[in-house]
This record gives C-alpha cells, sequence and structure tokens, in this order.
C-alpha cells in the first residue's frame, strides 16, 4: 500500500475518530459516571495518536498525547469531568480537526497554535489531579517526649485531601510493660489528594526525627484491593511459593456448590455454556458491525443496478414481442424478476441512506456555545436521529439547519429575564426532530420562544419594497416574506446571525434539493421551521413531455399544470413577447423549440401544449409538442466531456434504455426574465 | 482494475511497443493507443442534444453511464453518408473524461513499436495535422496514428464557445 493510500485512510479515519471524541464529551457532560463512554472516548484520540504517530504526524500525535494523559486522569478519576475541562477539550479537538485537515489539504499546519490550548491541558492536570497516596507513618517513640500530639499531625493531613487511616497496634506491648510516655502506634493511611509528596511530607516534618515516613504513590490499577495472597507475602507473612500452593488447592465457587449439594453439575454445566456465550457477544459488540465503503463503488453499485431495472425491462418487450406459446409461464418468471430487481434496487439505494443523527449530534455544540455567548439557558432536544436520509441530501441540508438553529437562539429564545417575565422556564428549548412520511422526510426545528413580531416583519418588508402594502395578507403570507431574498429583522445586526443574508438562502438550498420549507408560529409560544425532503436526491419525478421528436423531462416540483390554451389566449407584447392568459393572468409564454434549437412538430400554441411551471415567484408558460407521461427519474450528468447545454440540466435514462434530457426550468425561466425585462 | 489510463501516451512510452485500436473512417485507417480505449461497443440509439456542433452527435446511455458520442469523419471534416453496417463507438478516456467515438469499423488491435511511427506531414493530409500523433507503418500499411487526448480537448473548447451563442449582459 503506497503513502498516498494509508495517508487518505488516516484522514478519514482520524476525522470520524475526532467526531466521535467530540460526541463523546459533550454526552460524558451530562453523565460523567458513564466509565463506558469515557474509555470510548479515550479510545479515539488514542487511536487518532496512534495513526498520527505511525504516519510521522508529529504535530497531531504529540498533542493528542497530552489530549490523552487528560483523558486518563479521568478515567482515574483524578481528574473530575467538569465543564472546564470539556471545554478545553473541546476546543483542542476543533485544533486536531484543523491540523487533519491541513494534512488533507497538503498544507503547513502552525504547530504554534497548539502550544496555548497545551499549556491550559497541562495546568489542568497540574492543578486537579489527585493521586492517592498510601502513607506509612512510623513516628519515633519520643514523639510525646518532644511535645509533638500525632493526632494534630494526622488532622493536618485531612486538610490536604481525603484521608483513610488504619491505626497499626502490633508494637503495643503489654499493659504491664508499657511506658505512658513512648509512642507505640504506627499508622497506614489512604491519602487522596492534589498535592505532591513533597507538600505531603512537609505535614510530617516535626515528626521525621527518629521515625519515619513513606509516601508511596499508589497507581491506579493497584487502587483496588490486593489479592490477598498478594498482600500476605507483601507482610512477609508467607512466601510466594506458599500462596500458590493455596490457590491450586482451592476450589471454584461451582465445585464448592456442587460437594454441598446445592446444584447439580449439569447446571452448572449449562450456565458455565452461558457464560462462555455472553463473553461472545459481548467480544461482537466491541468489534463494529459497519464496514467502510468508497462512495464511488456504491455510485457504480446504484448504477449498474439501475442498469439490470432497464435492461429488465427490454427484456420484457422484446420477449411480449414473440409469443412461443408459454406466454403465461415467461411472464410469470418475468415478473418474478422484476420483483427481485425491485428489492436489490431499493437495498442498494438504501445503502447510501444514513441516519440524520450523524448531522443532528454536531449541533448540540454547537447550541452549548451559541447559547452561553448569547447569555441564555438553551437545551437541544434531539429525537428521531435515526430517521435515514440520502448521503447527498444530508450533506447539503447541514447548513440551513445550522442557520435555522442559529435564528431560534439569536431570534426565538428570550432571554432568562424575559422568559420568567412572561411565565416560562427560564431555560430555553430548542427541539430538532426528524421522521418519515410516505416519500418525504420531515426535519423540524422548533424554539419555544416568543414566535414571529407580524408587525414588524410587515414593516421590515414595506420599508425594503417587498410588498407595497402592509394591508391585505393573510399571517402565512406575512410569516411567508422572511424567506424573501434580502430580508432581515434582526435589529442590530450580531455574529449569529442578521447578516441578510438569511432565511431566503435557506429556501433556496432546500429547494435545490426538491424540498419545501413550510413555518408555523405560535405567537408569543414559539415557531416551528419544517423542512419537508425527497427521501433520496437523485430520483425525481418527472413529466416526460416531445419536443421535436425527442423526449424531454420537465421536474414535477417546478410544473404547477398543462393546458391547451385557446387561440384568443395568446397574445403578443411590443409585437415581441408573447403571453398567454390563463384565468384572467398574463403568463410569459417560452418556446422551448427555439429556446433549445430545435425544430417542433407543432408552432402553435393552441394545437400543441403549454405546461405552467414556476421557479421563486416567477411563472413560465412551455410550449411542448405532446406530453407524455410521469415517472420517476434518476437524474445523471451527461458527462464531463460535453459542453454546458443551455436550458438542459442533465439527463436521465427511459425505461428503454434511451436517454433523455432534463430540462433545466430555474435557468430557462430567469434568462427569459432578462430577455423581456430588457 | 487497469482501465482508467489516461496518461499523456506521448512521454512516458518511448522505447515500448504500444498497442492501438486500428478503425476505419471512410477508406482511411486510423489507430488510438489502446490505453485510452475502454471499450468498443455497437452503434446505439443516439439522444441528440440540440445547440452542439454537427459533430456532436448526441449522448447514450453506456450502463447507466451518460456518455457523449463525436461523430470523427464530421469532426474531422470527411464526407459522411450515413452509418455503415459495421458502424460503431469506441469509447475513449482522456483528461477531460469520457468521449464516444462513431467510427465506420473497428479493425484490429495491433502493436506499433514507437520506432515505426514517423513524424506527420506538413501537406496533404485532410484533417489537422495538430491531432495527429504520426504515420505508423504497419506491414506495408500506413495508419494515421492519432492523439486522442488532442483530438477531444480541442472539441471541449470549440463546443463551449459555440453553445453560447446567446450573449446576455
Amino acid at each position: 500500500m503506497d503513502l498516498e493510500k494509508l495517508r487518505s485512510i488516516f484522514i478519514d479515519e482520524a476525522m470520524e475518530q475526532a467526531s466521535v471524541f467530540e460526541e463523546g464529551l459533550l454526552q460524558i457532560e451530562k453523565s460523567p459516571q458513564d466509565k463506558e463512554l469515557l474509555n470510548t472516548i479515550f479510545r479515539s484520540i488514542h487511536t487518532i495518536k496512534g495513526a498520527s504517530g505511525t504516519l510521522g504526524f508529529t504535530d497531531i500525535s504529540r498533542f493528542t498525547h497530552v489530549m490523552e494523559e487528560l483523558l486518563d486522569l479521568m478515567r482515574q478519576e483524578r481528574l473530575a469531568v467538569e465543564r472546564e475541562t470539556i471545554d478545553v477539550l473541546l476546543r483542542a479537538t476543533d485544533l486536531i480537526k484543523e491540523m487533519i485537515e491541513a494534512v488533507a489539504s497538503g498544507s503547513d499546519f502552525d504547530s504554534t497554535k497548539c502550544e496555548g490550548l497545551v499549556t491550559e491541558m497541562e495546568e489542568l492536570k497540574r492543578l486537579q489531579t489527585k493521586r492517592t497516596y498510601r502513607v506509612l507513618f512510623r513516628p519515633g517513640p519520643d514523639l510525646f517526649r518532644r511535645g509533638l500530639d500525632p493526632l494534630v499531625i494526622l488532622d493536618g493531613l485531612r486538610e490536604i485531601g481525603e484521608v483513610t487511616m488504619r491505626a497499626d497496634t502490633d508494637a503495643v506491648p503489654p499493659l504491664s510493660e508499657m511506658d505512658p510516655e513512648e509512642l507505640y502506634l504506627r499508622w497506614e493511611m489512604e491519602l487522596k489528594t492534589e498535592r505532591d509528596p513533597a507538600e505531603i511530607e512537609k505535614v510530617f516534618e516535626f515528626a521525621m526525627d527518629g521515625g519515619d515516613v513513606k509516601i508511596i504513590p499508589v497507581e491506579a490499577s493497584e487502587e483496588e484491593v490486593p489479592l490477598l495472597g498478594q498482600l500476605l507475602v507483601e507482610e512477609g507473612v508467607v512466601g510466594p511459593e506458599d500462596v500458590e500452593k493455596a490457590l491450586k488447592s482451592q476450589k471454584r465457587v461451582g465445585e464448592i456448590l456442587v460437594k454441598q449439594g446445592k446444584v447439580s453439575p449439569k447446571d452448572i454445566e449449562k450456565v458455565v455454556e452461558k457464560q462462555s456465550q455472553r463473553k461472545v457477544e459481548s467480544l461482537k459488540k466491541s468489534i463494529s458491525s459497519t464496514i467502510r465503503v468508497d462512495l464511488k463503488k456504491l455510485d457504480h453499485l446504484v448504477n449498474i443496478v439501475g442498469e439490470m431495472v432497464i435492461i429488465h425491462s427490454m427484456l420484457q418487450q422484446a420477449v411480449q414481442g414473440n409469443d412461443n406459446g408459454d406466454s403465461e409461464r415467461t411472464d410469470a418468471v418475468l415478473s418474478q424478476l422484476q420483483r427481485i430487481g425491485k428489492d436489490i434496487q431499493e437495498s442498494v439505494m438504501s445503502l447510501r441512506m444514513l441516519p440524520v443523527g450523524e448531522v443532528f449530534n454536531r449541533f448540540t455544540r454547537l447550541v452549548r456555545e451559541l447559547s452561553s455567548s448569547k447569555n441564555k439557558r438553551i437545551e437541544l432536544v434531539i429525537t428521531g436521529e435515526d430517521t435515514e436520509l440520502d448521503k447527498g441530501v444530508l450533506e447539503k441540508i447541514t447548513d440551513p439547519l445550522v442557520h435555522l438553529i442559529r435564528n431560534a437562539i439569536d431570534h426565538g429564545i428570550e432571554t432568562a429575564e424575559e422568559r420568567t417575565s412572561r411565565g416560562k422556564p427560564p431555560h430555553g428549548t430548542i427541539r430538532l426532530s426528524a421522521y418519515q412520511m410516505g416519500d418525504s422526510v420531515f426535519i423540524d426545528v422548533e424554539d419555544d420562544g416568543r414566535g414571529l413580531d407580524k408587525e414588524r416583519i410587515l414593516n421590515k418588508a414595506v420599508q425594503k419594497g417587498i410588498v407595497e402594502s402592509p394591508s391585505g395578507l393573510t399571517d402565512d403570507q406575512i410569516y411567508n416574506l422572511i424567506f424573501m431574498p434580502g430580508f432581515s429583522t434582526a435589529e442590530k445586526v450580531t455574529d449569529i446571525s442578521g447578516r441578510g443574508v438569511g432565511m431566503d438562502v435557506v429556501k433556496r438550498n432546500i429547494e435545490a434539493l426538491n424540498g419545501r420549507v413550510f413555518i408555523r408560529v405560535r405567537p408569543g409560544e414559539g415557531t416551528t421551521v419544517s423542512i419537508k425532503l425527497p427521501l433520496t436526491l437523485a430520483i425525481i419525478d418527472g413529466l416526460t413531455v416531445l419536443i421535436g421528436g425527442e423526449v424531454f423531462v420537465i421536474p414535477i416540483s417546478s410544473v404547477i399544470e398543462s393546458l391547451r390554451p385557446g387561440r384568443e389566449n395568446v397574445k403578443t407584447l411590443n409585437e415581441r413577447d408573447e403571453v398567454i392568459g390563463v384565468r384572467g393572468e398574463f403568463i410569459p409564454l417560452i418556446r422551448l423549440y427555439e429556446e433549445l434549437g430545435v425544430t417542433p412538430r407543432k408552432r402553435d400554441p393552441w394545437k400543441a401544449i403549454v405546461v405552467l411551471v414556476s421557479h421563486e415567484d416567477k411563472r413560465c408558460c412551455l410550449l411542448v409538442d405532446d406530453l407524455i407521461g410521469e415517472q420517476q427519474i434518476v437524474i445523471k450528468s451527461l458527462g464531463t466531456a460535453l459542453p454546458k447545454v443551455r436550458g438542459i440540466g442533465g439527463g436521465t435514462i427511459l425505461g428503454d434504455g434511451r436517454v433523455a434530457l432534463v430540462l433545466d426550468v430555474p435557468g430557462i425561466i430567469e434568462r427569459t426574465m432578462r430577455r423581456v425585462i430588457r | 482494475m487497469t482501465e482508467r489510463s489516461l496518461v499523456k501516451e506521448t512521454e512516458d512510452t518511448t522505447g515500448e511497443e504500444q498497442q492501438y485500436v486500428t478503425f476505419s473512417l471512410n477508406d482511411e485507417e486510423y489507430a488510438v493507443a489502446a490505453r485510452n480505449v475502454r471499450e468498443i461497443i455497437e452503434l446505439t440509439n443516439i439522444t441528440k442534444v440540440p445547440q452542439l456542433t454537427e459533430h456532436f452527435r448526441g449522448v447514450i446511455n453506456l450502463r447507466g453511464t451518460i456518455v457523449p458520442v463525436v461523430d470523427l469523419k464530421l469532426k474531422f471534416g470527411m464526407r459522411s453518408d450515413g452509418y455503415r453496417k459495421h458502424a460503431c463507438i469506441i469509447v475513449t478516456e482522456f483528461s477531460g473524461g469520457i468521449m464516444g467515438l462513431i467510427v465506420d469499423a473497428v479493425s484490429d488491435v495491433i502493436q506499433i513499436p514507437e520506432e515505426s511511427i514517423a513524424a506527420p506531414p506538413s501537406l496533404g493530409s485532410r484533417i489537422r495535422t495538430d491531432f495527429v500523433r504520426g504515420m505508423g507503418r504497419v506491414g506495408g500499411d500506413l495508419v494515421i496514428v492519432l492523439d486522442v487526448e488532442r483530438v477531444l480537448s480541442d472539441d471541449e473548447f470549440a463546443a463551449v464557445e459555440e453553445a453560447e451563442p446567446f450573449k446576455d449582459t
């Protein structure tokens, strides 16, 4: 394997691990006791460290090493899982991502950027590190005579950490031999403290003479109670060989129980089997149940399967042509083949589907940071993260969602005081939910803020010349004004939103995915923005039409209706531009054959068909020869080697295996409008 | 999978024998480097794409991928009276993507040693000399060795200009 390949694998994996790490951090803040989660987080940073080390990205490996140390301390419970620590680690994650991106783009990363965070992390490590020490305190027998009280010393220890102690009375002689002025006691203590050994020693400063203080750091793994045998050997009571012998003669719990007649050997066997099964299962769980596949390979598979479906329909046509008497059986086999073909196609398409949680979970962090920067308390509640969307759709939905969430934080949710005065809970809630309904996936961004201000929207719209007069609009129409280009109600421009490129961009991006945006306002109680998306990006509904003997496809999402106008409804403006009267409204006519440069079969609109299409708020009539029908199509590129063709957005493969061209309706309308205005 | 092999063949193959796919256009024999050829398919349904220069015949469906096709005879300004019985499409790859070349018939796959390819004649050839890598001697016959990269890249630019007659300023 060459280095380039390794590098790209590294980039993929490291990015993924960094996301796992980030998500884990956000979760661990909510459940600091979750040991397993902490381990996952640790593993992900460890993986990045290991991989970057192997490939010689020393900046990354050095930096992740510091993070790893910090996490290791958290794992050992020597460092508390606290907001500040997590903040630092989150910022460190950003830096790691930056470094990985630098590797990806081959640019240089300024490693001095790390220094600040490294110092902060080292500081955290130093300050908050709680270690456990075993302190053995054997004061000299003359301690009392020197005017010292061991209790004071021990209290001093309590001041610097948590102590559990045990007094060793072994050396206390029988009462008759005891000298009351002599100290016979020894102490063994476990001390949990942030101080270092030198500071602990200071507590014993005056007791050192004639006595002995040992401060032994305890490693985390040793913190568990040592095995009995080990202790005995340590104390010199028995030798290691004795312990071993004893261990060998020791019986297992099962055996003892059998001997006591409480269970039968068969029961034990069964349970043991179950136990081993569980071990296997837990092992299986630790091995990931997913594999990583290059998207290109998937797309290739999608193509091949699509082709197979087409060939099936060709086969069907061919077979129907020559009736050889056994058509019933052929039909049965064919329909079986069709069913399997459809199954394969569906499952292949589902391979491109990803749970929306991949994107949603990123927003936890966004909300966390933006809300604290705005001094608002906002909780993000995510539901339906298992809902699946096409990878292509999912990628393009991220930015619009960020925008909607930012809007909710910035404009929607009020400050805590304002909320309390309105009788709402002081912390706001943003609900991000995804669900599937029919062929569409809905994503709702719902806040419990103040809702939209109708008056202000209207005033703004009039002021910006978006509407002429404030009267005569329904509430819905008013709310939808915020999707108009150049509209922004924020009274002051903040770093979060209100830059004037707002909801119109959101709307455009969603519409580019053949989706739609809806807004619901409950005045004083909140706003919900719903995004409706098609399940897959690649498949759309198309209206097939004929122009000059060739089949063209118009995406249904832009079609309003199709009609054959009466001769009297076709008018000319300025002896040049044609319009068609549709229910009292005059709509520009585009002769598609002219636009495309083909020879039509029909030139008179009243003999042909016009398809009324819209793009944003502009409407046009497209003149076509004839309608064929509706069908689902997969839009494909016409190939990079072909120059861009005016009015054509791509191609698709029809059921008979031929290629049909898909019309670029927005492009056609916009070009015509410009021409008309000129 | 070594089918992706679009490299500038002029540079790294000196001294080596190279494989060529030979084909005919009217009565002349042409050759393209086999490394540029992805596959050869029968002439199939071609969907016309409006606005393009005449030699761009349209697009075809190559197992689910849409591939544009060029009629080489029209491209080279040769006489073209419909497609012949053995006409086929040579699907070629070049730096700009994939393109199908419509030819009258594919003849053979042969080796032409680099030293048997002579410089293109400066006169007398019907097609532009910059499309020609050289004249290859195969036995007693001469084949015109094409530089696929140049032939197709030329199209890219020519066609772009062609496709935008509509200037909206």
